[in-house]
């Protein structure tokens, strides 16, 4: 595992590939949560100019700058910064700001950055968030289409034959408030009950892992 | 006897697809020298006999730049020492929870799951930190990482079966097991 993840560092550290940086938005727009309704139209037009600010607006923006501050570094300094960066988007709702600034990352060519953006999303339990997996399907880079069917496939707890397998279960499904629930960002109190449970199971070990 | 033997028929293997993100902060020389961040999509597969996990292993395929080749590469790794323990809890056991662990890793990662008709159905793993006590004779001083799982196929098959399965279809993808 390790190994592995000495590969995630490796890759850290190489140089960013095509043209990975990407003018940020000539508007800015207040962050909202994405309608239901309309989320899977566009998610990379910002429209809601004139909402009012919440605090997870001022936070929403704050974060998109730090995104596209990340995103003008070089080639050496970009991928270091912009990854825990994007991580912290997990805590805040999905906004039309945050997907257009998502869908700039995915564009930027940097596949690893465009895989980690797709994970992100994948992680949560939304329609505009499946919206933007499926638009991925469509994404130039064969790669990061092929992430965004692994991610769809997360999501639906299901293998699809294909990318249109994939499109026609993202036109029915609905999130899972159960799900939604769980996925949710949670407190680090409610991870450390999580982990102390009576009557836990083990299992029993018969293989062993080849050294790395 | 013959309770072993049903409990051996009754082996079963419930396999979960979903995606987990890494992020592994390096220490060198007393200087933080860098984090390296990494996305996974994961297979935890886990084997029941009754109400007994006799077997899990966890499958991560990944894409990466090879450094000394330039290229990008679809690699999978089969960790067969992943171990998961769990418990019900909640007003009726409505809950799963419990923890994960992973080869080479010397801490459990907790997970939270839901329950269908009775089972593991979708589950969460969250952050985890400190993996690592803060010395400069290591190089990894940290790991945090959180993912998310559903359920996918669930059988009366062998772990090796269904392994050998999860295997098969990344290598029709393109991606290649690496030790």
């Amino acid at each position: 595992m390790l190994c592995v993840f000495a590969i995630g560092w490796m890759i850290g550290q190489s140089k960013q590939q095509g043209g990975g940086e990407t003018s940020p938005p000539s508007s800015r727009e207040i962050a909202r949560p994405v309608e239901e309704n309309t989320a899977d139209k566009n998610p990379s037009s910002p429209k809601n100019t004139n909402a009012a600010t919440s605090p997870a607006d001022e936070k929403t923006r704050s974060l998109v700058n730090e995104i596209h501050s990340a995103m003008g570094e070089g080639a050496e300094q970009r991928k270091a910064k912009l990854l825990p960066i994007l991580e912290r988007s997990t805590e805040l709702p999905l906004s039309r700001e945050l997907l257009a600034t998502f869908q700039e990352v995915l564009d930027g060519g940097d596949l690893e950055e465009g895989q980690y953006v797709l994970s992100l999303m994948e992680q949560r339990e939304e329609k505009a968030s499946v919206a933007f997996l499926v638009k991925a399907l469509e994404h130039p880079q064969a790669e990061i289409a092929e992430r965004a069917l692994f991610a769809c496939e997360a999501v639906g707890g299901t293998v699809f034959a294909d990318a249109q397998a994939a499109r026609q279960w993202a036109e029915s499904w609905q999130p899972d408030p159960q799900r939604a629930a769980l996925f949710a960002p949670k407190s680090q109190q409610d991870v450390e009950a999580s982990s102390v449970l009576p009557g836990a199971r083990q299992r029993n070990s018969t293989q062993k892992t080849p050294e790395k | 006897m013959i309770g072993l033997m049903m409990a051996t028929a009754q082996a079963d293997v419930r396999t979960y697809q979903g995606s987990s993100r890494w992020s592994t902060t390096f220490f060198r020389s007393n200087t933080k020298t860098a984090i390296g961040t990494t996305s996974y999509t994961s297979y935890t597969l886990i084997e029941y006999s009754g109400s007994e996990v006799v077997g899990a292993v966890k499958i991560d395929a990944w894409t990466a730049r090879n450094p000394e080749t330039g290229r990008t590469e679809r690699n999978f790794y089969v960790d067969r020492e992943f171990a998961v323990e769990f418990g019900y809890f909640g007003i009726g056991g409505v809950n799963i929870g419990g923890g994960m662990q992973f080869g080479g890793i010397a801490c459990p990662s907790p997970f939270r799951g839901t329950l269908k008709y009775g089972d593991l159905d979708a589950f969460s793993l969250y952050n985890t930190a400190d993996y690592y006590p803060n010395s400069s004779g290591l190089d990894v001083i940290e790991i945090t990482g959180s993912g998310r799982y559903n359920a996918y196929f669930s059988g009366n098959v062998t772990l090796d079966t269904a392994e050998n399965a999860v295997a098969a279809y990344l290598e029709s993808r393109g991606y290649f097991e690496v030790f």
